[in-house]
């Protein structure tokens, strides 16, 4: 009985020490996958920013054009 | 070989992300990304590997969790139930006949509802048994099993949680018992037609039974688990769990302490359900642990709108309780947490660790305490609320939200949520830096504990005992990480370990531990402790008869307490979102059911409340937190789609956050022009005026931190990424637009005296303009001008100002208002508004739309009310300031076109008069004295005095005076202005003064002025290094340098408005030359017989000097000086103003009156009336004479330095004896050629 017990708990021990062993590189593994994931969602909202500001500086540009147009047509009135 | 993927992982992070965005939102991460696993799997399927025995139990655990999970579908599905029947529509008389077609129809849709509440009814039964049979298990004397687990009383606790709350919901909610008893009757309509319809009506009757009791469900539960045997034992297990937890604090989540004191009168009731066994419980159990924990939370909530109050229930339920829950005191829960931690990453990792673990701990009771503040408002509606609208009353929600927070628990409530979620990012931000970290604390604690305590203890303590020490191994075995100390490791069949006292060291390591092994570990000291035997426990750890010495009892109990927040710190992510959720704000199920709405509106919802608060209170320190309440609507929406998973209550959040979120950017840009509007306003005071004033506080403007908002370039809500500065810009404009319009809107109803006022006003606007386009992009200022001003059009010069200014100036200045030499200013004439002027209504004024507050509103229009009352310099100013360059010279040439039509109408008048014009007008000799001079002049005169358009005359001639006087003050203004510009410009031009006072150019040594040589040594020193990217603009800008040049030279010398105006006019007056001006044939002067215009005019003049026109007012009250200016300049510019001073007849008479006196004397009509006694028409009339005389001197002398005509027109006497009258002499151009051609000269 007791016999058994021991090489029980003996395999047990192993099986836990591999477990450990296993479980560290896996850790490690998904932390490093998290990370990337996580790279890339700083990337997205870096992106976004920049892209709105684009989009701010395209928009000022359209109205200024929308502006020039204006002007420039009734000027021109005439010819077109 | 493989990639190193740490290397390669970190090698990311030396990319720079920029994101200038500022942390004032919360996560919001959930919903957007949907990158969250927000409930961890956590299984214990790797129980059974460390061979404890635990088979059976870990087989309820996952019986009792499947049941749980099912369990909460059921309670979304009842908390979010919506009343049917409400909807049904009703039949109109003439359909009834398809009434039974209605009732078939009706039976589908609501037995689709019904056999929900079937299926939750056969599930409650099931649960209840299961549950009973688990307990069961344990208490038996011989326990058959090990357990039960920690773990395991968890689950059944929880479990007894989702019974109760199902329970709890459907007494609440009355719209279940309405849709069933819909149900049973369009059954009994519809069942007619079948067959066997009686054991349908029975079960139909069994269902009603079950909705129709109050806490049906518990009393189920009750009977089940009295049934077989009694259970007591392992209710008071769980009692004493319940309150060891509660006691000790070892519950992390708040949720979890919520579930303990929700579950803990259940299980007392349970326990006591006889007054026997009730007295045996009591005394092992103290009945004063219960009555504190009580009366520390009165208030538990149950469900976002729905709380339980555990007091009441146990009134409602239990025969023991009546005398406490009549004692409960009315406590305020709300203690504001103040101290926020900060995650600074410490070198010490434990520290680290303990960080966190404060930080989760902090958050569980922020939001914990959120959530029973709710719970507690939920619980008392506002007393003594008022409606808001009259008409309707205050519906229950109202009660209790919309009118129950006051200001400063509005304020509390903010800055709690703004702690909960600006904690929450701040931990979630460092998740995966940091999660190495706490697995390997976590590790390193374990390791710890089992390798060195445990093995410390093995060796002392429990070295007799085999028991323990069998357990106390067991728990090596499963958890011990040798990791190469192979040395430590207890050698397989020899217990013996050497003695060594020093602890072990071990390497840390980023693994954690599994559940499994947290279960198994905490179950094993629990066994450890309990000594197998639960019911002899009078608690986990306070038991004194253990044979397990205080000192280790102290280490295992510590170890015990860390064990039960390792699953939840380790699960980082889930937990975080789980503390910092506050989507329970909006929900209010319930209420919508009792108020019978179909939705409140946004007033009442929380969220939006706070928001509103925030922006209406104007706390400068909340500012920031504005986007927070939003970020509740994201956990709100996150908890419809994936815990109650009802895609309607999505719809409904999101249509409130649609209207909610413009409602806050049209709010916020109002509040953020009008702080800005005032900042501009208050800048533009006048310094000297602030420091003098007493009370200059309320001028200043305190600063208000709007830069962050301005910065919100991807705020997330509801999964969108919203530019936030985007739209504030647009709003922005918009508003800069709407401002302008009004400004001008208020000036065209208001006179043209106004002009200054609107011009500070556009002065402010535009520094307000400046300062917004430091944070937001905006239009330029020029562009919204010019499209508001209506003139984008190249070839537009008038505009919308302009025509304004024109009208003012045609219709109201000229003919209403009267000039005043002296003070160089036009005023309204007494008599009120010769000529009305139609004018469109002040618009309403809206205060951001002036100064932006009260106080600098009052300073500013007590300033502009100054100028309001004339007209003079000041607006000259201003109008040109307004208008500038581009349209000025349109308005001259308008006015002066007036002046022409002006002068065309006093052409037929002068006419007629020529018409009446006696031959002969003598000169009465001196000798008669002054009464007999104008006796007899008065007899000559008549055509003058008795002309019946001599009004008309006097008030055309009075417009073209007034105009005259006009354009010489505008070109003072233009002179000011332009020698101010001048100055600032010929430094560059290298303009100096030269010989004779002329200006001469002083060049460089290339032959340029100094700004193009600046420039261009400037780049071509730029250009010669070689590491300029790019010489290319540089050689543009000297190239602009030179343009730049070409225009200011150009523009340095400009004519004057005025002599151009009297040039104009002279050509005007052309036409007219030959008739007006008729020099006698002779070439002397005709003294008597002259028709030319001097002598109408004076003709005119002595009318004015004579007889008063208007009965109210005299003739200077009536037009001013401006007639003078008028008919005296036409003289003038005719070349008749010699004669007219020689030949006038009230200067004849003048000039008897003055040799009858003493020549020297000041007062002369005084002396004459002392002396002659003469009639007080003539003492007016020699005073008005020399008035005259005096005004006319001085227009003369004026209009010689301005227009030195001696030059170019002269009578010339050849020697022949013939009279050559008009020379031109070739060197002074025409006034003609430098005139445009249109006009009608």
């Amino acid at each position: 009985m007791s016999k058994t017990n021991m090489n029980n708990s003996v395999s047990v021990g192993i099986a836990v020490q591999a477990d450990w062993d296993n479980r560290h590189f896996s850790n490690s593994l998904s932390l490093n996958v998290r990370r990337l994931f996580e790279f890339l969602l700083q990337f997205e909202t870096a992106t976004k920013s920049k892209l709105a500001t684009l989009n701010e500086k395209l928009t000022v540009l359209e109205r200024q054009l929308e502006y020039l147009e204006a002007q420039f047509s009734t000027a021109n009135s005439g010819q077109y | 070989m493989s990639v190193p993927v740490g290397e390669a992982v970190s090698a990311l992070s030396t990319f720079t992300l920029e994101d200038d965005q500022p942390d004032i939102q919360g996560l919001a991460v959930t919903l957007l990304n949907g990158w969250v696993a927000t409930e961890s799997p956590i299984d214990y399927d790797d129980v059974q590997a460390y061979q404890l025995s635990l088979l059976d139990d870990t087989k309820s655990i996952t019986q009792l969790n499947n049941l749980i999970k099912e369990g909460r579908d059921m309670v979304a599905i009842l908390y979010t139930y919506r009343s049917c029947v409400k909807a049904l529509p009703q039949l109109p008389e003439s359909m009834k006949q398809s009434q039974t077609d209605l009732y078939r129809e009706t039976y589908q849709v609501l037995d689709l509802e019904i056999g929900r509440l079937r299926e939750i009814k056969r599930w409650q039964n099931t649960a209840s048994s299961k549950l009973a049979a688990d307990m069961q298990r344990f208490s038996r004397p011989d326990r058959r099993i090990n357990g039960p687990t920690v773990t395991h009383m968890w689950c059944m606790l929880k479990l007894l949680d989702v019974l109760l709350q199902l329970d709890h919901l459907k007494n609440a909610k009355a719209s279940i018992p309405n849709d069933f008893s819909w149900y049973k009757r369009t059954f009994t309509q519809v069942s007619t037609e079948w067959a066997d319809s009686d054991s349908m009506r029975e079960e139909l009757d069994d269902l009603q039974i079950f909705l129709s009791t109050r806490w049906i469900i518990l009393l189920n539960l009750q009977v089940e688990l009295f049934r077989v045997n009694n259970v007591e034992d392992i209710l008071q297990v769980l009692m004493l769990f319940c309150l060891e937890s509660l006691e000790s604090d070892r519950v992390l989540l708040y949720s979890e302490r919520h579930v303990l004191l929700r579950v803990l009168p259940v299980v007392v009731i349970l326990a006591t359900s006889s007054v026997k066994e009730g007295d045996q419980v009591f005394k092992r159990i103290k009945i004063n642990r219960l009555i504190r924990i009580f009366r520390r939370d009165p208030v538990v909530p149950a469900f976002p709108d729905l709380h339980i109050a555990p007091a009441s229930m146990l009134k409602e339920l239990s025969p023991y309780f009546r005398r406490f829950a009549a004692q409960m005191n009315q406590l305020q829960l709300m203690k504001l947490a103040k101290e926020a931690d900060d995650i600074t990453t410490t070198q010490v990792k434990e520290d680290m660790y303990m960080v966190i673990v404060e930080g989760f701990q902090l958050l569980s009771e922020w939001t914990g305490r959120v959530w029973e503040q709710c719970a507690w408002k939920f619980s008392r509606p506002s007393k003594d609320a008022q409606p808001y609208d009259n008409n309707t009353p205050l519906t229950d929600y109202e009660k209790v939200v919309r009118c129950n927070y006051s200001i400063v628990e509005r304020k509390a409530l903010l800055e709690l949520t703004s702690y909960i979620k600006g904690v929450g990012t701040m931990m979630e931000k460092v998740d995966t830096i940091v999660a190495e970290t706490i697995w390997e604390t976590v590790h390193a604690q374990v390791q710890d504990f089992v390798q060195n305590k445990l093995a410390v203890m093995l060796r002392t303590t429990f070295k007799k005992k085999k028991d323990i020490s069998r357990i106390l191994t067991n728990m090596r075995t499963i958890s011990a990480d040798w990791m190469g100390n192979a040395s430590n490791e207890p050698a397989a069949g020899n217990k013996k370990v050497k003695e060594d006292t020093t602890p072990v060291a071990f390497r840390p390591r980023p693994a954690a531990p599994t559940a499994a092994q947290l279960h198994c570990l905490q179950f094993l000291i629990h066994e450890l402790v309990s000594g197998g035997a639960p019911k002899k426990a009078g608690g986990f750890f306070g038991s004194s008869d253990t044979d397990i010495p205080s000192a280790d009892m102290k280490l295992l109990e510590n170890f015990f307490n860390r064990l039960a927040f390792f699953p939840h710190i380790l699960d980082y992510r889930a937990t975080l979102i789980h503390v910092s959720d506050l989507g329970f704000l909006w929900f209010r199920e319930f209420y919508l059911e009792t108020s019978k709405v179909i939705q409140f509106p946004i007033e009442c919802s929380l969220p939006w409340m706070l928001a509103d608060h925030i922006i209406e209170s104007q706390d400068a320190g909340l500012l920031e937190s504005v986007l927070m309440p939003f970020d509740v609507y994201n956990d709100s929406a996150e908890h419809a789609l994936r815990v109650l998973k009802q895609r309607f209550l999505y719809d409904e959040i999101e249509a409130e956050v649609d209207l909610c979120f413009d409602q806050l950017v049209y709010k916020l840009s109002e509040h953020m022009f009008s702080y800005y509007k005032s900042c501009a306003a208050s800048k533009i005071l006048d310094l000297a005026f602030i420091s003098a004033v007493e009370n200059r506080d309320k001028y200043n403007i305190f600063p208000r931190r709007y830069e962050s908002l301005f910065k919100m370039r991807h705020f997330k809500l509801l999964g969108r990424s919203i530019d936030l500065s985007f739209l504030l810009a647009q709003r922005m404009n918009k508003i800069l637009r709407e401002n302008l319009e009004f400004l001008l809107e208020r000036f065209e109803s208001q006179d043209i005296c106004h002009v200054v006022e609107l011009q500070r006003l556009v002065d402010i606007l535009k520094a307000t303009h400046e300062l917004l386009s430091e944070h937001l992009t905006l239009d330029s200022f020029t562009l919204i001008l010019s499209e508001v001003m209506e003139n984008i059009s190249l070839v537009s010069f008038s505009g919308r100002l302009a025509s304004q200014i024109f009208q003012e100036v045609q219709n109201d200045l000229l003919p209403n208002f009267i000039l005043c030499n002296t003070t160089q200013r036009f005023v309204r004439s007494i008599k009120s508004c010769q000529r009305p002027i139609r004018r469109p209504a002040i618009p309403h004024v809206k205060s951001s739309f002036m100064c932006g507050s009260h106080d600098l509103n009052t300073a500013h229009s007590a300033i502009s009310e100054l100028y309001s009352k004339f007209f003079g310099l000041p607006h000259m100013f201003a109008i040109l300031k307004l208008l500038g360059s581009r349209s000025i010279p349109w308005l001259v040439r308008a006015l002066l076109d007036h002046l022409s039509q002006k002068l065309t109408s006093l052409e037929g008048r002068i006419d007629e008069l020529r018409g009446v014009l006696p031959k002969v007008i003598s000169i009465p000799a001196p000798t008669l004295g002054v009464t007999g001079c104008l006796k007899i002049y008065k007899d000559q005169l008549h055509w003058a005095t008795e002309y019946e358009h001599k009004v008309e005359v006097l008030q055309n001639l009075k417009e073209i005076g007034s105009l005259i006087f006009w354009m010489s003050l505008l070109d003072t203004a233009m002179r000011e202005t332009e020698t101010v510009h001048f100055m600032q410009v010929v430094p560059w031009l290298g303009v100096v003064p030269g010989s004779e006072a002329q200006m001469q150019q002083l060049l460089d040594d290339d032959g340029h002025s100094p700004l193009v040589s600046l420039f261009k040594s400037a780049s071509a020193a730029v250009a010669a290094d070689p590491e300029t990217v790019n010489p290319q603009s540089f050689v543009t800008m000297s190239k602009q340098a030179e343009v730049a040049d070409i225009l200011y030279v150009n523009n340095l010398q400009t004519g004057s408005t005025l002599d151009y105006t009297l040039a104009y006019l002279s050509a005007i007056l052309d036409t007219v030359r030959g008739k007006w001006n008729s020099p006698s044939k002779t070439g002397l002067i005709e003294i008597t017989t002259s028709r030319e215009f001097h002598r109408i005019y004076s003709g005119i003049q002595f009318v004015f000097c004579g007889e008063q026109l208007d009965e109210n007012e005299t003739n200077q009250e009536q037009f001013g000086d401006a007639v003078a200016w008028g008919g005296c300049t036409v003289a003038y510019l005719l070349g008749q103003h010699l004669r007219f001073e020689l030949l006038d007849f009230s200067y004849h008479v003048l000039t008897v009156g003055e040799s009858e006196v003493n020549p020297g004397a000041h007062s002369i009509p005084d002396k004459i009336s002392k002396t002659y006694n003469i009639s007080a028409e003539l003492v007016r009339f020699l005073e008005s004479a020399r008035k005259a005389r005096r005004l006319n001197s001085h227009v003369f002398t004026m209009l010689r330095a301005r227009f030195p005509h001696e030059d170019k027109l002269a009578a010339l006497v050849k020697q022949s004896g013939t009279v050559v009258h008009r020379i031109k002499y070739p060197s002074t151009p025409s006034a003609f050629d430098t005139l445009p051609a249109k006009g009608n000269v």
